[in-house]
């Protein structure tokens, strides 16, 4: 057995989004520091919800919601997926970081899918062990109305993952199709007992990021789990066989998918970034606040209820964020409530959280 | 004020049509005072004509429709139940336009109605406030999944927001 093949991609797709998401770093790199930092506190929880898939609180993919709210009332399952995906972007974001200072040549490294496996089942969301880490040596198939796809026997994953990873790390094409490529393979390969959804859209990710100038695609997975109708009819589009059977498989739809979801979450980003900066200015001016207080502000408004713990991301000091923070409470303009049981969460579990007073 | 950002035709635009978050519940309106009641429950069922049985030949209900399910692959039937309607929908292994994957008899969906059209947007801008899942239905009705319900009380049934009289019974909260 042979991996799926690696599709070509209209060469219009790839500058579209290339130059989609050169406009978003252009916006983001000239943004004030302590907006950009509003922007990633926001995109980054989204992204974890993504990953996780919780479902997003709006599922219109024509009428998406700029700040939506984070997602509440989650069983266990939802949260110890959450506290896994969370696991994956910290692991991603550190990668990016490394790469940056020249320390790794690569975001992606061929013990990514098994380090992505093992902090994403680590937590056992779905209450049984499922091998954390390791590739599965049992069948799996899903109940014929679900799927009729059959996946490979165990005993070929292991040289599967390698080929589709060798494609994916060293085929000349953009990184986009790389990425999306990967994650419909791994999808199709199925290598894990459990997780590989999670798993293969964090590689995306791992992939994507070495072919954009900010090291992080913010704008995909968001769009996956918005148009999660889009995303599963991508991934069958190429599976129009009984079983795996790499040679007769085809990628193209999902790619084609995977470079105009981010083409378009690049584009959302950039709106979602000018909102947030426009906000920021309306409260620095209304309420005759300075940029940070006011982005704190905001950022509160985000959250509807926010934890301290939740603005932590927009301070590089905690002294210097809790002085802004008592100054904005004993001004009455933030206050501290008990949060609302369903917000309270295995990755935030305040009780107490601060509301926008105006 | 909270933007909403659209697309037409993959054309992008912002709309300025807004939705209003000011805060957690904070900006958004409260709900009409008053809930007019359950409109309707859906159970899925394992036997159709059985079930029929049960409710109109033996409790004595009128049958006020029955036919193919509609959103999913098998039939349903809907029943009167004097202030709002049960409906009995048997979900088939097989057939268009989709097959139900877990076919396990169960309460399925609480339908309540709504004052009104705007009533009901607000119920659903104050869901989504609340970090909700939210999704819309043909007929304009807010369907909260089960997805969505199971982290609040435990147990998968979907609820339908519908204003009252805004059509017949059968939207599903499993869809």
């Amino acid at each position: 057995m042979i991996a799926p093949h690696l599709p070509p991609l209209d060469a219009g797709l790839v500058v579209e989004h290339e130059q989609a998401h050169d406009a978003f770093a252009e916006a983001l790199e000239h943004a004030p520091p302590v907006v950009g930092r509003l922007f990633v506190m926001l995109q980054r929880r989204l992204i974890v919800e993504s990953i996780a898939y919780v479902q997003p609180v709006n599922s219109r993919i024509d009428q998406q919601v700029l700040t939506p709210a984070p997602r509440s009332f989650l069983t266990e399952t939802h949260e110890l997926r959450m506290e896994g995906a969370n696991a994956v972007f910290r692991h991603l974001d550190g990668r990016a970081e490394m790469k940056r200072i020249g320390a790794i040549e690569l975001v992606i490294s061929s013990a990514t899918p098994y380090v992505f496996h093992a902090l994403l089942e680590g937590p056992a969301p779905s209450g049984i062990d499922m091998n954390p880490g390791m590739l599965r040596a049992y069948p799996f198939d899903w109940t014929p109305e679900e799927n009729m796809f059959m996946h490979p026997p165990g005993r070929e994953c292991p040289a599967l993952v390698e080929g589709a990873m060798d494609l994916a790390m060293n085929a000349p094409a953009p990184a986009c199709v790389r990425a999306a490529y990967l994650t419909f393979a791994m999808l199709s390969i199925h290598p894990f007992a459990d997780g590989n959804g999670r798993t293969s859209r964090a590689l995306y990710m791992a992939v994507a990021a070495d072919g954009l100038r900010l090291g992080m695609d913010w704008g995909a997975l968001e769009q996956w789990a918005v148009d999660r109708t889009g995303y599963i009819g991508a991934l069958q589009a190429g599976q129009r066989v009984e079983r795996y059977r790499g040679e007769d498989m085809n990628a193209a739809a999902f790619v084609e998918f995977g470079t105009k979801t981010s083409t378009y979450g690049a584009h959302l980003c950039r709106a979602r970034l000018a909102n947030m900066a426009e906000r920021v200015a309306a409260v620095s001016e209304a309420r005759g606040v300075d940029i940070r207080q006011a982005t704190i502000v905001v950022a509160v408004q985000l959250y509807r209820v926010a934890a301290r713990s939740q603005l932590a991301p927009l301070s590089v000091d905690a002294d210097d964020l809790d002085g802004v923070l008592e100054g904005l409470i004993s001004s009455g303009r933030l206050e501290w409530v008990l949060r609302p049981p369903s917000m309270r969460t295995r990755l935030v579990p305040d009780e107490h959280g601060l509301v926008d007073r105006g | 004020m909270n933007m909403v950002w659209s697309t037409e035709d993959d054309r992008r635009t912002m709309n300025d049509e807004t939705v209003n978050d000011e805060t957690v519940m904070l900006g958004v309106p409260p709900p009409a005072p008053e809930f007019p009641g359950i409109a309707s429950i859906e159970l899925l069922i394992a036997d159709l004509d059985a079930a029929v049985a049960l409710f109109c030949d033996v409790l004595g209900c009128g049958l006020l429709a029955r036919g193919p399910a509609g959103l999913i692959a098998g039939e349903q039937a809907i029943i009167d139940v004097g202030t709002m309607t049960v409906t009995l929908l048997a979900a088939a292994d097989s057939g268009e336009p989709v097959v139900l994957p877990d076919r396990t008899p169960r309460l399925a969906s609480i339908e309540l109605a709504t004052s009104c059209a705007a009533d009901t947007a607000v119920r659903c801008l104050r869901a989504m406030e609340a970090g909700l899942i939210v999704a819309t239905g043909r007929r304009g009705e807010v369907v909260l999944p089960p997805e969505a319900i199971e982290g609040a009380i435990g147990w998968r049934v979907g609820i339908v927001l519908a204003a009252a009289h805004a059509g017949d019974g059968g939207s599903s909260g499993e869809l």
